[in-house]
């Protein structure tokens, strides 16, 4: 994929933190450029984001800046292959 | 490493955008509202003074069809060389798309903003004047014939009624909505709902208390309102609601400046064929002796409803009709401070109440108008989003337009890793999630394994 693409690609992360650090998470995830909606929901997971990056190598650097923060135990990322809406 | 300029992240967050378009869209409708009542009662009158609401019908028409296309021209102006190799690719592509059609709806393209027309600084989805095609087309006609019952009952309102009484009122379209989506969902209200519209409701009464010399109360105004006003702008509501949502058959959909354009072509026609058969001999005099000194400030009203419209269209395409119509209720109460303005300088048109209790009418209908404005925000901030992950049963195929056609289906996404979909869902309440969940999803049969997930709180860019 080049980096001129114009088509963004895009992903939803779904997370799991530790106990106590929801806070600290989502104000590091959401200085984390590329990261276009972050989400705390109840179930399986606790945050789910969304990341929208210009190629998959800024969306594996993107995602290895979210494994770094502090708090995260899991991540799944899940990317988005067709969108209709 | 990507340049980072070049990421597709917006200067002002998507949320912002729509609050401010659809504030503005609510506060630009009162402003020509008190327009069109100080043209109605002033300039479009008879030799005795009295108001032809039919000519002033036709002229706001006529005027209003120039105004929106030379509008609409003004907005198609190129800003760079980008228009004609565009439109040059389209035309291209139309041919190729004939050959090769495609009845499958297309993903989403997202482009990169480049502004190439005035236009898109207002709608940055506008490219030029476009001609629907034939489903957008019966929606546009459709969405005309209610915007014009709507538009010739508002003209007959407005000749007797206060401003700052016809807002409020006029947003009892809300109530028919929640009421259209109970009779849809086939369920019943819950409190949220009952109370909101009790809140209305109230406000509505409320804010159309005046103490006149008669002591009356503008019963024929306000039936007006509740029966042809409110009931047709809701029906129009979910016709323009499905016109914004047809698409050509190249996945993209019709920009809200051209949605508006049509409709107001359709609502012209309907509208000037409901005034007709009322322009008697003395109708036709008025409309042709006060066409010049009326000119200016219809074109000015319907250069704002333009506005308007198009700002709410475009609030309509990025979020859910009833926040929608929740922001741009703030007329109800930018038409207070409107009316005392337009009252000040021409107190002859904006009459205000009077006498040692005028203090109380202004009180009430201040109070009438924050209840309405709260009962209004109050029925929208209830509403929830659930993101829900299934699983796809393998050696099926999923039906996607299945899936999006069911109602508060926002984004359907085909996804990579543990799960194979994510449905973003919104509700009014979360029991109202019960309906699209259990009763619609869980019944698709190529979905397995359906995990419904919360938001209890969202930041987006």
């Amino acid at each position: 994929m080049s980096a001129n693409n114009t088509k963004p690609i895009c992903a939803y992360i779904l997370i799991n933190v530790k106990l106590g650090f929801t806070d600290d998470v989502l104000t590091k995830l959401k200085n984390i450029p590329g990261i276009t909606s972050v989400a705390v929901i109840t179930g399986e997971y606790d945050v789910i984001v969304r990341l929208e990056t210009d190629s998959l190598v800024e969306m594996h650097d993107r995602t290895l800046d979210i494994h770094v923060i502090d708090g995260i135990y899991e991540t799944t990322t899940s990317i988005i292959q067709l969108e209709y809406q | 490493m990507v340049d980072k300029r070049t990421r597709p992240f917006r200067k002002i967050r998507r949320k912002y955008i729509f609050i401010i378009l659809a504030v503005l869209s609510g506060i630009i409708t009162s402003i020509w509202i008190a327009i069109d009542t100080y043209t109605g009662s002033a300039l479009v009158v008879d030799s005795l003074g009295e108001t032809n609401e039919y000519a002033f019908a036709i002229q706001s028409m006529l005027i209003g069809i120039i105004v929106s296309f030379l509008f609409a021209l003004i907005l198609w102006i190129p800003i760079s060389k980008k228009p004609f190799t565009e439109l040059a690719q389209r035309i291209k592509d139309r041919k190729q798309n004939n050959t090769t059609q495609k009845k499958q709806l297309q993903p989403i393209k997202e482009e990169k903003r480049q502004f190439s027309f005035l236009g898109q600084f207002l709608d940055p989805q506008y490219q030029g004047i476009r001609l629907p095609n034939k489903k957008m087309f019966l929606w546009l006609t459709l969405s005309g014939l209610l915007s014009g019952i709507n538009t010739f009952s508002y003209f007959i309102i407005i000749k007797d009624m206060d401003l700052s009484i016809f807002l409020p009122a006029s947003q009892f379209v809300v109530v028919y909505l929640i009421i259209g989506d109970l009779f849809v969902d086939k369920t019943k209200p819950c409190a949220a709902e009952i109370q909101s519209i009790i809140m209305i409701f109230l406000g509505v009464i409320l804010a159309a208390i005046n103490f006149t010399s008669s002591g009356s109360f503008n019963w024929v105004g306000l039936i007006l309102v509740f029966l042809v006003l409110n009931t047709s702008a809701a029906v129009y509501v979910i016709f323009q609601k499905k016109a914004i949502a047809t698409k050509f058959k190249n996945g993209v959909n019709l920009d809200s400046t051209n949605i508006r354009l049509w409709t107001l072509l359709f609502m012209a026609f309907f509208t000037i064929i409901f005034s007709l058969p009322f322009m008697k001999a003395e109708g036709w005099v008025v409309f042709r002796t006060t066409f010049k000194s009326a000119l200016l400030p219809i074109a000015l009203s319907m250069l704002l409803v333009y506005i308007a419209r198009i700002l709410y269209v475009r609030a309509l395409a990025m979020g859910k009709m009833s926040i929608v119509n929740s922001l741009s209720s703030v007329s109800v109460i930018a038409g207070i401070p409107i009316t005392i303005i337009f009252g000040f300088i021409w107190p002859a048109y904006f009459p205000m109440p009077g006498g040692s209790y005028a203090w109380v009418v202004w009180l009430l209908r201040g109070i009438g108008a924050i209840l309405v404005f709260s009962g209004i925000v109050g029925l929208s901030m209830s509403e929830v989003k659930i993101m829900i992950l299934a699983k796809v049963k393998s050696g099926m195929r999923c039906d996607y337009e299945k899936i999006k056609a069911i109602s508060g289906v926002e984004r359907v996404s085909a996804l990579t890793g543990k799960y194979d979909l994510m449905i973003i869902l919104r509700s009014r309440t979360i029991g109202r999630g019960y309906q699209p969940i259990v009763e619609k999803l869980e019944k698709i049969p190529c979905l397995d394994d359906i995990v419904s997930n919360t938001i209890m709180k969202e930041w987006n860019s």
